[in-house]
């Protein structure tokens, strides 16, 4: 009855091989039109390491999974794929945040992209001031001191 | 962070309050100098933001109203009213955060950074004939446009256009002075190609657009100070109420024209000079009771906000129209009588400072620090007597 899946290889920058069903390659507009354009059993994506692929493929499965079990999209398993982005971005460093940011525009993957920007959104939402933010995203300030002096002093009402 | 590209850069930007955009521009001075310094970064940005009005009576009247998420809400609890008793207040431009405004004095006013500058406009003769003297026409506002001047760092142009028998002069000022262009074009006198009254000038492309009763239009160019007549032809049908505006999603401008029945959408095809209906859509006025007036009040391509007064209802309605989801969806009430034409603008917070603009302190004037108040987003509170008194207001 059931129709073999069909199952496509990526390799990783750094020689890392997932073997995926199509489609959870299907989630990436970038990948979706390689695969059919070009009907090879591998595939090697320069652009992105085995780090990153893991993680992408491991987004990928877990939304391709929910699409197709939720047939009723009954709001339990939208919640549920929620949790499940919640739990996926918290465990994540910011270094691997702006990695996924780099490859999810690579692959056009947008709601992977949307994800993990809006993670670097609430990160710099929750900082007090821009100290708090430089620290936290390590962004290295080109201001000279008086400057950032001036800087501040035409900012002061954000700063209540 | 640094070595993210813009383009994915601003989609963590655009995703933050202004306070927390604020504190990303003191970080770094690249970061600054995209947020502040590129028109486009505050077009995404803005067009992210969600919808709201100012909006006061045409002929000038001591209230000032602000609608904030006007497409959201379903009820009158959030419209916030300004009211004084000294002299009236009129709102004549918006851009890029700020409002152009007249209180007894022309002020530049930033609502969101608390920021303002008194305008000597002593040096106009057009605004002279709109605000002062005995035969001030204030409905003659419409000649009044406000934009950036992207050739200057925080810099901004007012320019005044001035009609006489089918020719028309420009009166500019950027903030300090005031002075006519040399531009002056004449174009075939003709009475019904007048500008059409009350309708406000539509800023594209660093260019004013001016509305004419007979669908042309007189451009000027910001920069160049350059002005053209758009040989653009509409016929107006008596029935027909006209609304002259910009749709923001495919930056063209847009004229809208309504029945009773139905409302059309044009666009203006920038090759042909000629109007091309782009959308029709039923007229929310479908109801049995018995309108007093209605008219199209605002259009921003995402939405259309229709007003209208039933005969027998007390407060006039503001309808939306999502454009997107093709419905009619919120509204709001509307505290004037249907007498009263208004002035209603798109107000989008935004951090930019214009030039020369100083910081409010406590002798500031309180009724300026009461309109930009009123703007305030956090805070919320609605002043039910204010609405009131704006219902029964009657000059």
């Amino acid at each position: 009855m059931e129709n073999e899946k069909k199952m496509i290889t990526l390799k990783s920058s750094d020689d890392v091989t997932f073997e995926v069903e199509e489609a959870v390659v299907l989630e990436s507009q970038f990948l979706s039109h390689l695969v059919q354009d070009c009907p090879a059993p591998e595939h090697k994506i320069k652009e992105v390491t085995g780090k990153i692929l893991s993680k992408v493929v491991e987004y990928c499965e877990k939304h391709v999974v929910v699409v197709v079990d939720g047939g009723d999209s009954s709001s339990s398993s939208g919640d549920d794929l929620k949790k499940w982005d919640d739990k996926f971005i918290k465990e994540m460093d910011l270094s691997t945040v702006y990695d996924l940011i780099a490859a999810a525009n690579y692959l056009n993957i947008q709601a992977l992209l949307d994800l993990m920007c809006q993670r670097v959104a609430d990160v710099i939402t929750a900082c007090k001031d821009h100290k708090e933010i430089r620290e936290t995203l390590g962004i290295v300030s080109d201001y000279t001191a008086e400057e950032e002096a001036e800087v501040l002093k035409e900012n002061e009402w954000a700063f209540d | 962070m640094n070595s993210l590209p813009m383009h994915l850069l601003d989609n963590i930007l655009f995703r933050l309050d202004l306070k927390s955009l604020v504190m990303m521009q003191c970080t770094n001075r690249s970061i600054k100098s995209h947020i502040s310094d590129d028109p486009s970064f505050e077009i995404g940005y803005s067009s992210r933001a969600q919808l709201s009005f100012i909006y006061t009576f045409s002929k000038g009247a001591p209230f000032v109203f602000y609608q904030p998420f006007g497409s959201q809400c379903e009820s009158d609890s959030y419209v916030k009213t300004y009211f004084s008793t000294r002299g009236h207040s009129y709102i004549l431009g918006s851009c890029s955060g700020h409002l152009l405004l007249y209180k007894s004095g022309l002020y530049v006013v930033n609502p969101l950074t608390k920021r303002f500058r008194l305008l000597d406009h002593s040096g106009s003769m057009l605004l002279a004939t709109i605000f002062n003297g005995p035969k001030a026409n204030p409905e003659r506002s419409m000649c009044v446009g406000f934009a950036l001047d992207q050739t200057r760092p925080k810099g901004f142009k007012i320019v005044c256009i001035l009609e006489i028998h089918a020719t028309y002069a420009f009166e500019i000022s950027d903030g300090n002075s005031w002075r006519f262009s040399e531009t002056i074009i004449t174009t075939d006198n003709n009475s019904k190609n007048e500008l059409t009254k009350r309708m406000k000038p539509v800023y594209l492309d660093g260019t004013l657009h001016w509305f004419r009763n007979d669908g042309s239009i007189i451009a000027f160019n910001i920069e160049t100070e350059q002005a053209r007549l758009i040989p653009s032809v509409f016929h107006k049908e008596p029935e027909m109420k006209l609304f002259f505006t910009i749709d923001d999603k495919i930056n063209r401008l847009t004229l809208i024209s309504g029945t009773k029945e139905t409302i059309s959408v044009y666009t203006l095809m920038g090759d042909t000079s000629k109007w091309a209906l782009a959308r029709q859509i039923e007229n929310v006025l479908l109801t049995d009771g018995e309108f007093e007036y209605w008219n199209v009040i605002a259009y921003d391509g995402k939405h259309m906000v229709v007003r209208d007064k039933e005969k027998d209802g007390s407060t006039g309605l503001a309808h939306v129209y999502n454009m997107e989801d093709n419905r009619w969806g919120g509204w709001w009430a509307i505290f004037c009588q249907a007498k009263y034409n208004l002035d209603v603008f798109r107000f989008t917070h935004f951090l930019s400072c214009l030039e020369d603009t100083e910081v409010v302190v406590d002798s500031t004037d309180g009724h300026l620090v009461s309109i930009m108040r009123l703007i305030d987003t956090t805070r919320t509170q609605v002043n039910k007597l204010h609405l009131h008194m704006a219902l029964q207001y009657n000059r």
